[in-house]
């Protein structure tokens, strides 16, 4: 266990330094003067001659990087071009926001796979089973851009039992979350379904069975572990899915999170903003994915003794 | 059988979308970027069949030039993408070594970034417009694809035909042009179907979000998100691009759960069977 989470840790670096060097580089390739770009071609002297030394722009290219990587390391993000306040104020401002929306969605998705995953796999080819798989299909094929207002004219206008956009009401999360909650519900049900299926015809289960344990025992104490263990690695693989879902979600109900600050950023070309809502985001996703491998180890002995 | 059937369907809306969006100045009634303000959020009416919108364009037109923007940017992105991804991903998996090592670590890292993310950084720095989200979204897709064709070079790699033609004295272009590529092809044909779908969603989000293609010009993107700015006036507004995005994106991945069984050699040898 120990030295595959070793492994795991330490795989997880190159990736972060990629990603660092990606955003770096592309904030070096701006075409044309990126203080013109920032401030505008007739901005006074003394802005300009700041700008470009917090952007470290007159020195050597090994040097910018190194210089941002150390402010990194500091939480020094710089300041916002439009409001003027530190990137960092900003993303705290945003991130909670987001955060809250992102999980409210993956446990509303949870519990609503769960009970779906398994009444389908209880009867395959039944009512009930025919029923989960068409809201599968229907939840994949539906852009969160279309369910959005769907569920707007449904449960915020033509019966108005939510607000229609915002955080400051506590209804407001409902909408939001449900509409990043779907697609995720979709692929957990549908994953869980199959692997409970592929698990219920496994030899193991049918000795268990003939030891006399009842269907549900068997199932309880055998079936259902092992077939947790894929819709936990999709669970994983989905929470950066989670994210971008959420600034698409949180443009539709204008939820003040992460999505809405990077939108408005890349508007007003604020880079400053962009880039730490970027690093935000996707070292969240990295982030999420480790905790979903060490999750699987956790759960699969044989990932742990490996 | 139903499964037929859903394919049929699918392909009808593609065929359709592609012919509005081929004739689109053909069959629009009205120019896509002609303003009447005084005939804002109409309900569909004779002039305009499906209204028209905050600024009074009528939505058909729109709905029909927008085709053509979502259309081919997805076909453009889409081929690049598949470009991209088959060069780098059968060089780096017939080539292995030091080659492989770093392309694939460059594939972790861009793999590493959720959806459209990678897409959305970009466009932050390369600005708006039809080139920069062209490149945005094939700088995204061909990951998926080189990952696909390097694991088929890879395991071609020691075959006798390609050690017979290197044997021969084939150089490196040869064997991948002539013997690898031809491999490859039909897997990734069906990639690309399924694959289609993710682009056109992507390129849907990326406009709706206005980061796409900028206005005045139409795209099923940016309509449903004007829609959705004025969706207690004119629930149309919505309702028209969304259904259009839903439509073409099922039909997308209906494709592509049928395609890769009709191009596997036991199906088609089973089709002619029939």
């Amino acid at each position: 266990m120990r030295r595959y989470i070793l492994k795991r840790l330490i795989l997880f670096v190159p990736t972060l330094l990629g990603l660092l060097t990606l955003v770096f580089l592309l904030g070096r390739t701006l075409p044309g003067d990126p203080v013109d770009i920032m401030l505008g071609e007739n901005a006074a002297p003394e802005a300009r001659a700041a700008l470009r030394r917090a952007l470290r722009l007159d020195e050597p290219l090994l040097v910018q990087y190194g210089g941002y990587l150390g402010d990194l390391a500091r939480g020094h993000l710089g300041a916002s071009l439009r409001t003027g306040r530190p990137v960092s104020r900003e993303l705290a401002e945003a991130f909670p926001r987001t955060a809250e929306l992102g999980l409210a969605a993956l446990a509303l998705a949870c519990c609503a796979a769960l009970p779906m995953g398994l009444a389908a796999a209880r009867r395959p080819g039944g009512r009930v089973d025919l029923a989960v798989r068409a809201f599968t299909t229907a939840g994949l094929s539906l852009p969160s851009f279309f369910l959005g207002p769907l569920l707007l004219l449904g449960f915020a206008v033509l019966w108005p039992l939510f607000p229609v956009s915002g955080a400051d009401e506590p209804g407001s999360l409902v909408l939001p979350a449900v509409t990043l909650a779907v697609p995720l519900a979709a692929v957990m049900a549908r994953i869980l379904r199959a692997s409970l299926l592929a698990e219920l015809g496994k030899d193991y289960l049918q000795t268990a069975r003939m030891k006399g344990l009842s269907e549900v025992e068997a199932f309880r104490a055998h079936a259902l572990r092992n077939a947790l263990l894929p819709p936990l690695t999709v669970l994983g693989l989905q929470a950066g899915a989670v994210l971008t879902g959420a600034i698409l979600a949180e443009r539709i109900f204008r939820w003040p999170g992460m999505g809405t600050l990077v939108v408005t950023a890349i508007k007003s070309r604020d880079y400053p903003v962009v880039q730490g809502t970027v690093l935000t985001f996707a070292l969240t996703a990295l982030l999420a994915s480790l905790t979903a491998d060490l999750l699987y180890a956790w759960a699969d002995p044989r990932v742990r003794y490996a | 059988m139903p499964e037929r059937g859903r394919a049929r369907l699918a392909c009808t809306f593609l065929i359709l979308w592609t012919a509005g969006a081929l004739l689109a100045p053909l069959l629009a009634p009205a120019p896509y970027a002609t303003t009447d303000l005084s005939a804002r959020l109409q309900g569909p009416t004779w002039r305009h069949l499906l209204g028209t919108d905050d600024l009074g364009r009528d939505v058909l037109s729109r709905a029909l030039f927008g085709a053509r923007v979502s259309l081919a940017v997805t076909t453009i992105s889409l081929a690049l993408a598949l470009l991209l991804g088959t060069a780098v991903g059968l060089l780096s998996g017939y080539l292995a070594g030091t080659v492989d090592m770093i392309t694939g670590r460059v594939v972790d890292i861009l793999l590493a970034l959720p959806g459209i993310l990678l897409a959305i950084t970009l466009l932050a720095y390369v600005g708006r417009g039809l080139a920069p989200l062209v490149l945005a979204l094939s700088c995204t897709a061909w990951v998926g694809y080189a990952r696909v064709a390097r694991s088929l070079a890879l395991s071609l790699r020691e075959r006798e035909f390609v050690l017979a033609s290197r044997a021969a004295g084939a150089g490196t272009a040869h064997i991948v042009w002539r013997h690898l590529l031809p491999q490859a092809l039909p897997v990734l044909a069906a990639q690309a179907a399924a694959g289609g779908a993710g682009v056109l969603l992507s390129e849907a989000g990326l406009s709706f979000l206005g980061l796409g293609v900028q206005p005045p010009r139409p795209s099923w993107g940016e309509m449903l998100a004007t829609g959705c700015d004025v969706l207690l006036e004119a629930p149309h507004l919505a309702l028209v691009p969304g259904a259009l995005i839903f439509s073409a994106v099922w039909a997308l991945n209906v494709l592509g759960e049928e395609l890769p069984g009709d191009f596997a050699p036991e199906r088609s040898t089973r089709v002619v069977a029939l």
